[in-house]
Order: C-alpha cells, then sequence, then structure tokens
C-alpha cells in the first residue's frame, strides 16, 4: 500500500473507534465502495435509525456500563505494567499533546492510530520535499510503533470486537482493522 | 461479502481516502493529538529510571464510614499508594486493608464515565451515552415540571453514604431550596435500633466507648476488629488497652469473629437474648450493691429501690435459660465488671439488629448508667466530633409519608424505615415519587428481599422515572433510566467531621487526588448546576467553594488543611461529663424560654412547631411538636445543667432509664425482655440466620476491588459440626438455605466457631453487576478477557452469595430497624 492509503486508513480507523459515529460519517462510508465490506444490515438500515442503533452499540462495545471491549492497550499488555504512561511520554516526546478535553487513556486505540496516521503524514510530506533520509526516519518510527504498540494488542481487541459485535458495522470495522495491523506489522513498503 | 485480501486492503486504503475527503474531513472526530510531529526528543523529557516526583496529598478515606484520615502518594498523575495521615489524633497514621485498596476504585476498568440514557427496557442493559448538557436538560425539565405543578415533594432522593459536606451541600441546600422533604436515608438497615434506643435514654446518637482508659470492655455483637462505624479509632484503642494495660475484652457473639478470636474470652450466644444477659447482669450490681447511687440519684428519671424491685425478676438463672450463658458466668461477670470500674461496654448489630434491638440497647445503657459510667473517663462517652459552621438554604420542604415505611410499622421510626420505602411505593396509599433519585444507596442489593427490591424498581407503573448517581454500575444502576457518573472518593471535595475517640473535634478535608476520569463529575458540584438551571440560589457554586467557604465560617485555614488534611484546636481538652455542666443564669433566662415544671426541662419554644408562646405554655415541653429543638438546659435542684441534650424526641435532660415515651405505648417504661416472636416456636430443625462482615471488605461497596476481592471473594456457610452431623451435612457439601421469602444455594463450612443454632453467611458477595470483579461477569475466560494489565492475575472463579435474597424486610415494632439477624431457615443439603 502506498503511504497515502496507509494514513488514510489509519484516519478512518481512527475515527471509527474514537465515538459513536455521526450521521455525515456513515452517509459518506455508505456513498463509497467501502460499504460493500460493511454487510447487509448496514447496508439497508435508514440512515437515522443507524446512527442510533451503532450509538447505542458503540456504547455497548467500548464504553459500559457494565461488561464491555477495553479500547486500551494497557489492557493487553500483560507484560507490561505501566504501558499507558510509557504512550503518553512517547507521543509527547515527539512533541505532540493530547486535546485538554481528551477524557479517554493516553494509549486508546484511536490515539494510537491517529498517532500513526501523522507519522505517515510526515513521511509523505518528507518524500514530497525529496528529503528521503527523513522520510525513511519516519518510516522507521512507524514501523517500531506498529510493532512494539498495535501489532501487540490490536489483532487481540478486534477478535473480541468480531465476536461480540450485534452489528455488522463495527463486526466487519475490526476485521479490516485486524487484516490492515497485520498487514502494518509485516511489511509496508510495498 | 467482500473477501479481505491484500489488494482489497489497498482498495480500503483508496476508498478510505474517498471517505475523508468528503465535506467534513473529521466527521465530528477532533483530532486528539497536536503539535509539530518531531524524530527527536525533546517535547517534555521523562528520565526512565529516576527523576519521577511523588506528590503526596492529604485527603481522608471514605471506604466505609470510620472515614479516616489518610495521605495518597501521586506519581505521573497516577495514584499509587494509600497510606494513614500520621497526624490525624483520630486514626493516628492507621489505616485497615480496605483504605489502603481504595487505589482499586480509583482505576476499576468498570467504572461509568459518561452519563447515560437508557435506551431499551429498563433493566435490560441497552445505554446511550449522552453529554452533560442532555442529561441535565432532561433531569431539570423533570423537576422543574413538578416545581411549577407545586409538588416539590414528587422528588424523592434517596442516598446512603452521604456525610459531611457532601450531606449538607444537599440536604441543607439544594433540597430545601427546590423544597422536597420526600429525603430517605439508609439507617433502618444499619444500627437504626441503637440510635433510638440512645435517643429515648440519653439523647443525640453516637456512644464513643472510651477503651483506652477503660479497665473492661464487655461486648455485645460488635465485631470491633472487623467492621466498627469507627473501626480503626476503636480496633486500635482496643488492642493498645488489652497489650498495654491488660484491659480484659469479653464478646458475646453467636459467632466466633476475629474480634472474639482477639477477646480474652468469646462468649456464645443464641441471637436476640443479649438483652437477657444484661439485664441479669444489671440485676446482679443492684444486689451485690456495686451500684453508682450518685449517678442514679441526680441524673437518672429513677431511684435505685425502682431498678432494685424491676431488675430481680431478671435472674442469672432465668437468663441462662433463655441465652445459654450460664448463670455463674452472668454472675461473675457482673461483680467483675462493677468492680472494674471505669468500663464500657460496646454493642452493634449483633444486639440490636433484632426484634428487641432496642430494649438491648437500652438495657446496655443502663447497666453503664447505674454503674457511673456515663461520659466519663474510661467509660461509654458522649460523641465529640469537630462543629463545622456552612452555608444553609431555608426553604419548606413538603414530603410524601412514605420515609417510615407502612402504617403501623414502628412507632420511632426517628431514623425513617428504609427498608420498607420501595413497599410504601408499591402500596401507593401515600402517593409516589415521580422522580426517584438514588445516590450511593443499593435498595436493591442492601435491602432484605432483593426479588421484590428489583420488582418494584423495574415496574414503570410504580417508579416512572428513576436517576442513579454512581461511579459504578451497581445492581441499582443497572434498573435506572438516567446514569449521573459520579466521581470516588479520591477525586472529591469535602469536609468531614466523624466522631474523635481523643474527644477532641478534628476538623479535616478530602481533596482530589487524582482528576477525575472521563466525564465523572464531583455530584455536589451537578447539583450548582441544577440548582442554577432551576433558577434556586444557592451561596457557593461548587463542592470546592463550599469547603472554602465552610473555613472561612468555622475560622479554619483552608490552606493548612489542604497541606495537613487534618486540623484540631490544640487548646481543647478531652470534653468529658458534658451533661454536668452548670448553665449560667442568662442562658436559660433568656428570652423566649420557658421552664416546664413537669419535666424540670428549659426550652426555647420558638424553636418548636408552637406558635404562640400559650400554646407553648399550655401542651408544655413534652406534648409540644419538635420542642426538643429549643432545649436549654436541665433543672436539677436549684441548678440548671447541660444535662443529656435530646435528639428527635422530646426528652428531658436526664438520663431516662425509665421512658414515659415507651409507656404511652404499652411497653414497660423501664428496660426488659422480650423475645423475638419466631424464635419461640422453631421447630426442632429450623435455624436462625446470622450475617456478619469481614475485616478485607465494605458492606456492598468494595468487591469491584480487585485487591480485596482476591482475599475474600467466597462466604460459605458456618455450620456447628453437631448440628451438620445431624443433617447429615458434611464440610463442603451443598447446601440450600431457605426462608419465608426465598432460598439460596451455598456451600456450608464446618466450625466450632458458631453456635449450634445459627447458621452465618457473610455479607459482601455474590453480586450480579459492580463490574467484572464483584460479578465475575465478562472473566468468565480469564485468558481472554481484558480489562487492564493484571486482569489476567484473576486466579478465583467463584463471586460468593448473597444472603439478603431470603432476609425479610421486617422492622422491628419500635425503631423499624431491618432484623437482619431474626431469620428462621430451613437448612438442607443441596
Ligand atoms: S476503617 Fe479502613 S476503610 Fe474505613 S475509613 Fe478507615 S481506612 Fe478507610
Amino acid at each position: 500500500m502506498k503511504p497515502i492509503e496507509r494514513s488514510n486508513v489509519y484516519g478512518l480507523l481512527s475515527r471509527v473507534y474514537s465515538s459513536e459515529p455521526s450521521k455525515d460519517f456513515l452517509e459518506s462510508i455508505r456513498g463509497s465502495s467501502f460499504i460493500e465490506a460493511l454487510g447487509q444490515d448496514f447496508k439497508s438500515a435508514s440512515l437515522n435509525e443507524l446512527v442510533d442503533e451503532l450509538s447505542v452499540e458503540y456504547t455497548r462495545l467500548f464504553i459500559g456500563p457494565g461488561s464491555h471491549i477495553y479500547p486500551y492497550e494497557s489492557a493487553y499488555r500483560k507484560d507490561k505494567g505501566s504501558i499507558d504512561k510509557d504512550i503518553k511520554n512517547f507521543i509527547e516526546s515527539r512533541g505532540l499533546r493530547y486535546r485538554s478535553d481528551f477524557t479517554e487513556g493516553p494509549d486508546h486505540i484511536s490515539v494510537e492510530l491517529e498517532f500513526m496516521e501523522r507519522i505517515t503524514q510526515e513521511e509523505i510530506k518528507a518524500r514530497k520535499q525529496g528529503d528521503l533520509k527523513k522520510a525513511s526516519s519516519f518510516t522507521e518510527l512507524g514501523k517500531k510503533f506498529v510493532n512494539e504498540h498495535l501489532i501487540k494488542w490490536v489483532p487481540i481487541f478486534s477478535d473480541r470486537v468480531i465476536d461480540v459485535a450485534s452489528l455488522s458495522f463495527y463486526r466487519e470495522m475490526a476485521k479490516l482493522t485486524k487484516e490492515f495491523i497485520l498487514l502494518e506489522g509485516v511489511d509496508k513498503n510495498e | 461479502m467482500v473477501k479481505l485480501t491484500r489488494r482489497n486492503l489497498i482498495r480500503l486504503g483508496i476508498a478510505s481516502a474517498a471517505v475523508l475527503a468528503g465535506a467534513d474531513k473529521l466527521f465530528g472526530k477532533q483530532p486528539i493529538l497536536s503539535g509539530k510531529l518531531k524524530l527527536e526528543d525533546g517535547g517534555k523529557d521523562f528520565s526512565p529510571e529516576t527523576g519521577k516526583e511523588r506528590k503526596v496529598i492529604p485527603t481522608a478515606c471514605w471506604q466505609c464510614v470510620s472515614r479516616d484520615a489518610v495521605v495518597c502518594y501521586v506519581e505521573d498523575g497516577k495514584l499509587v499508594k494509600i497510606e494513614g495521615n500520621p497526624e490525624s489524633i483520630r486514626n493516628r497514621g492507621k489505616i485497615c486493608a480496605k483504605g489502603q485498596a481504595g487505589i482499586n476504585q480509583v482505576y476499576d476498568p468498570d467504572r461509568i464515565l459518561y452519563p447515560m440514557k437508557r435506551a431499551g427496557r429498563r433493566g435490560e442493559g441497552k445505554w446511550k451515552r449522552i453529554s452533560w448538557d442532555e442529561a441535565l436538560n432532561e433531569l431539570t425539565a423533570r423537576l422543574k415540571k413538578l416545581l411549577d405543578e407545586g409538588h416539590p415533594e414528587k422528588f424523592m432522593f434517596h442516598y446512603g453514604r452521604m456525610k459531611g459536606s457532601d450531606d449538607k451541600i444537599i440536604k441543607d441546600n439544594f433540597l430545601p431550596a427546590y423544597g422536597t422533604g420526600t429525603i430517605g436515608n439508609h439507617t433502618s438497615i444499619c444500627e437504626g435500633a441503637k440510635w433510638v434506643a440512645q435517643e429515648l435514654t440519653w439523647g443525640k446518637h453516637y456512644d464513643v466507648n472510651d477503651v483506652q482508659h477503660a479497665n473492661m470492655i464487655l461486648n455485645f455483637g460488635c465485631n470491633i476488629m472487623e467492621a466498627h462505624t469507627s473501626h480503626i479509632q476503636l480496633s486500635q484503642r482496643t488492642i493498645e488497652a488489652m497489650a498495654e494495660r491488660g484491659t480484659r475484652l469479653i464478646t458475646f457473639d453467636v459467632r466466633l469473629s476475629n474480634t472474639a478470636a482477639k477477646s480474652t474470652e468469646w462468649i456464645p450466644i443464641k441471637p436476640g437474648t443479649d438483652g437477657a444477659v444484661v439485664l441479669a447482669m444489671a440485676n446482679v450490681v443492684m444486689q451485690e450493691e456495686l451500684y453508682d447511687s450518685d449517678f442514679i440519684n441526680k441524673w437518672t428519671n429513677v431511684t435505685v429501690d425502682e431498678l432494685k424491685s424491676h431488675l430481680k425478676q431478671y435472674t442469672p438463672e432465668w437468663a441462662e435459660k433463655i441465652s445459654g450463658v450460664s448463670a455463674s458466668k452472668i454472675r461473675s461477670l457482673a461483680i467483675e465488671y462493677g468492680r472494674a470500674r471505669p468500663g464500657t461496654i460496646v454493642s452493634y448489630r449483633g444486639a440490636v439488629a433484632h426484634y428487641n434491638g432496642v430494649e438491648t440497647e437500652r438495657a446496655i445503657k443502663m447497666l453503664d448508667a447505674i454503674l457511673g459510667n456515663i461520659d466519663v473517663k474510661g467509660g461509654t462517652c458522649r460523641a465529640v466530633s469537630a462543629k463545622w459552621s456552612y452555608p444553609k438554604a431555608k426553604g419548606e420542604q413538603k414530603k410524601l409519608k412514605i420515609l417510615d415505611g407502612l402504617k403501623g410499622d414502628a412507632i420511632y421510626p426517628t431514623h425513617h424505615i428504609n427498608h420498607r420505602v420501595l413497599k410504601a411505593i408499591k402500596d401507593g396509599s401515600n402517593g409516589r415519587p415521580d422522580v426517584y433519585m438514588i445516590y450511593c444507596y443499593e435498595p436493591v442489593y442492601a435491602n432484605g428481599e432483593v426479588q421484590e427490591n428489583i420488582d418494584i424498581m423495574k415496574d414503570e407503573k410504580l417508579l416512572p422515572y428513576i436517576v442513579a448517581v454512581n461511579p459504578f454500575y451497581t445492581e441499582s444502576t443497572a434498573l435506572a433510566d438516567l446514569i449521573l457518573p459520579d466521581v470516588t472518593y479520591l477525586e472529591r471535595w469535602s469536609w468531614d467531621d466523624m466522631v474523635s475517640y481523643e474527644h477532641i473535634g478534628e476538623f479535616y478535608i478530602r481533596q482530589p487526588v487524582v482528576s477525575p476520569p472521563g466525564q465523572t463529575r464531583q455530584f455536589q458540584d451537578v447539583v450548582c448546576e441544577l440548582a442554577k438551571r432551576l433558577g434556586l440560589k444557592l451561596d457557593f457554586d461548587s463542592a470546592e467553594d463550599f469547603v472554602k467557604k465552610s473555613c472561612e465560617k468555622s475560622k479554619v485555614d483552608f490552606e493548612y488543611l489542604k497541606k495537613h488534611g487534618v486540623w484540631h484546636n490544640p487548646e481543647d481538652k478531652p470534653k468529658y461529663k458534658s451533661y454536668a455542666k452548670e448553665l449560667k443564669p442568662e442562658q436559660y433566662t433568656a428570652e423566649n424560654v420557658l421552664l416546664d415544671a413537669a419535666t424540670g426541662v428549659y426550652w426555647d419554644w420558638k424553636k418548636s412547631k408552637a406558635k404562640t408562646v400559650e400554646e407553648a405554655q399550655e401542651k408544655g415541653y413534652t406534648a409540644t411538636k419538635d420542642a426538643y429543638k429549643g432545649y436549654v438546659g436541665q433543672k436539677i435542684g436549684s441548678s440548671v445543667y447541660a444535662g443529656f441534650k435530646p435528639d428527635k424526641l422530646n426528652k428531658s435532660g436526664l438520663f431516662e432509664i425509665s421512658s414515659n415515651f415507651l409507656k404511652k405505648e404499652g411497653y414497660n417504661p423501664l428496660p426488659s425482655y422480650f423475645p423475638v416472636p419466631e424464635h419461640e416456636n422453631m421447630k426442632k430443625d429450623e435455624m436462625i440466620l446470622t450475617t456478619y462482615k469481614v475485616g478485607v471488605q465494605i458492606h456492598s461497596r468494595s468487591q469491584n476491588c480487585k485487591w480485596l476481592t482476591e482475599i475474600y471473594h467466597e462466604n460459605p456457610a458456618w455450620i456447628n459440626p453437631a448440628t451438620a452431623k445431624s443433617k447429615g451435612i458434611k464440610d463442603g457439601d451443598n447446601i440450600k438455605v431457605k426462608s419465608r421469602v426465598g432460598d439460596i444455594i451455598t456451600k456450608a463450612k464446618l466450625t466450632e466457631g458458631v453456635h449450634p443454632q445459627v447458621i452465618a453467611i457473610s455479607h459482601h458477595l455474590g453480586h450480579w453487576e459492580y463490574g467484572a470483579y464483584a460479578s465475575g461477569r465478562g472473566c468468565k475466560d480469564y485468558q481472554n478477557h481484558v480489562c487492564e494489565p493484571d486482569c489476567h492475575n484473576k486466579w478465583w472463579k467463584g463471586v460468593g452469595v448473597h444472603p439478603n435474597w431470603i432476609i425479610p424486610n421486617s422492622p422491628d415494632p419500635i425503631a423499624g430497624q431491618l432484623r437482619f439477624m431474626d431469620t428462621v431457615v430451613e437448612v438442607t443439603r443441596a
């Protein structure tokens, strides 16, 4: 995949997991070739219904109350005790800041995906400017982040979503997420 | 369906671009990260090993009602350790395991982080996350409607654990400003009978056993070492007295609790018969002339002769037949205790959560009174706590008459009958709330007859709108229509005033040690916003502001408290014998103060419900509604004393061993024994169910704490081997425990440490909500379930059983106390 495509997928998935879907977001997805991947109930429901149903589903899957799936890396990393702090430190040490009203944990899946979106964007920019050395440094940074973090937990997280989701939207999105991250972990210099 | 192949993923990349190229690329998602991404370090620097600054923040525990002063250690914004605050004169730097596990409350992976609106049927578990604005709009509209219709009382606020400023903000400000007096509490499932008995005898409740100076301690049914309301204060002083001065502690309990085990002697006793033993001991004290005649003559409303003749029916031999405690033991302990003055009697739910609980507590207070142990060093003392001044709002409060349960439930339910409130709502003859808000109260789990509680809460015809304010998804929260996520006690602003075993008031505060996660908000802040939306005026605009203003009014330095957590006036001396303080003439000759000839009470009639001075004079102190609020002092001979200040009842300033309040209702005015009716004609194979608490769990609110639940997550039923044998039950067998309201299945644990007629099942466990650790739900497959880094360390599976399913919500006839320890059950192999 080209850097621009990878960047787009990161951006899209980051949006998917960041909060309940908005109407225009769903509309836009339905207008794209994406729709084929997202199952019959996603195609046929009315948009308003869909926003409502998916909001309840998002709440049930990722927020609770009650038993739900935790969208944080720290929950999956049995080997590491303070992964949330580490992620925050790493991201901040790379010059980025968290939005002050961001109330999720610093290792939320949408943060990690957005971080990768930013890295790939910088990579593209550097390449455009002809700074290949810088571009490959960003490639390395991304590789490191994927291999040290995303690959270690996002596939497990996605499996849980695939298991538990009752509507096709999040199930199919989770499948895409898993495949994409596995691919990213293997080789992304095509 | 499109198959996932690499080629498809490339297509996906292109498609994503199409999605993201839409009109608004963000679709409501704001970027989380800002700033310029760099390759090199430099935005902030973090040393991998050192350089971590641990902040130390003093605050107060609130795992249990003891509310000890603590210090919290915070590293990188994370709470990592809690210890006792050594500056506190109350807990003196010590806390218990529950206090240390407070960290688990903050980092419970199952906390509710956002306001939630019910999306499916009530109780179905479907929720929609909504904004605070939406939540408060909805709530405001409902509350506004009730105001507009002139029915503020149809807003019922029902709280459980609410103390200090948290309580004052709601009960002395928001609710009066709104106009509802339909305010429920939870005392009747705790120790309401104890307080009512004290109100009948010496007035305002909370007795402080001055164990550290006592020569001997008797304990009826209290688990001092594990679960008293002042657990850490009392237990450390008890141990100290025993270890350093050889003070003897004699524990009467149906069960060998850890307190009984630590006692000098454990005396097993049949449930509900403590009163018989106490009366017999009082009889011995009188017969042996061990009493304090000065105290009896001057401060009580009975004579030595009256006492002697009333008590002589209660012989040790009579008490032995009833209680199973040998007559010689009763006699020797009575003499020993009578000679050991000062001594003090500790009592709690084991003694009072019975049909005859009020009488038992009255007898206990009488025994200490006739020995002159009242409010003296080393005796049974009146509570001393910090006296905060704080902003108050006034307003007329209308109320629904549902707080005291059903008609005829009890004669003096001065602490209400919360476990009968749902029944009263079902009954409906005194109306029903349109908005039922529960705050730190678990009507479903904490009361008896759990199934009925669920059925009533689920019925939208009985309760059209339920709001739950809670940081956690409890059994009751699961039945709400709207959930407002509160913060935990480690993220709040409040001041507090728990009683002090040094008899010197300690001022202390709670301050946030970490910032609240998600969109959780302290409810007292939410209330300030609600008030604004409803157009009500409060004199403060946040919980922090209220604490600050209270500090100003109380002349306590807010900045000092932020730094040290606690403060007491170094000039203060322990306040013993406060009743013997003589009043100055200007105090009782002030305007509006009348002398009531019948009782010798000076009282300010203006503070009562009397409309005119004539009405007050004609009706007199005892018959005028709320006259006790104007109590000034008690005339004895030619002097006027502070006396035993009444509360909730128009009692005199004497220590009333004889109670006219009870006489009026057909009871013997002197402390007497009557049996628990259900225990009178028990079938041979029936048993009495007792519930209890352990040292590492709090009532119903700590099972989400993984450290505590790792230690205690199973509660098999204690059965005496002799009894078990007769029923063919072996250790570890599954057994069925059945009462008239239901049955539960649990395992038998055979132990000599329980009375042969008793089956003991602890409280705390058997949750079916309250997150993964408490309920076991969501953590069925430990290998795959993930919620936090060490969730895979959850090696245990059991969640225990909850005994309240089979405990009837029966009230005692005087106070309305839930008779937790009276339930008769059949026990069989399952
Ligand atoms: S006794 Fe334990 S749980 Fe209760 S306030 Fe003290 S430290 Fe906290």
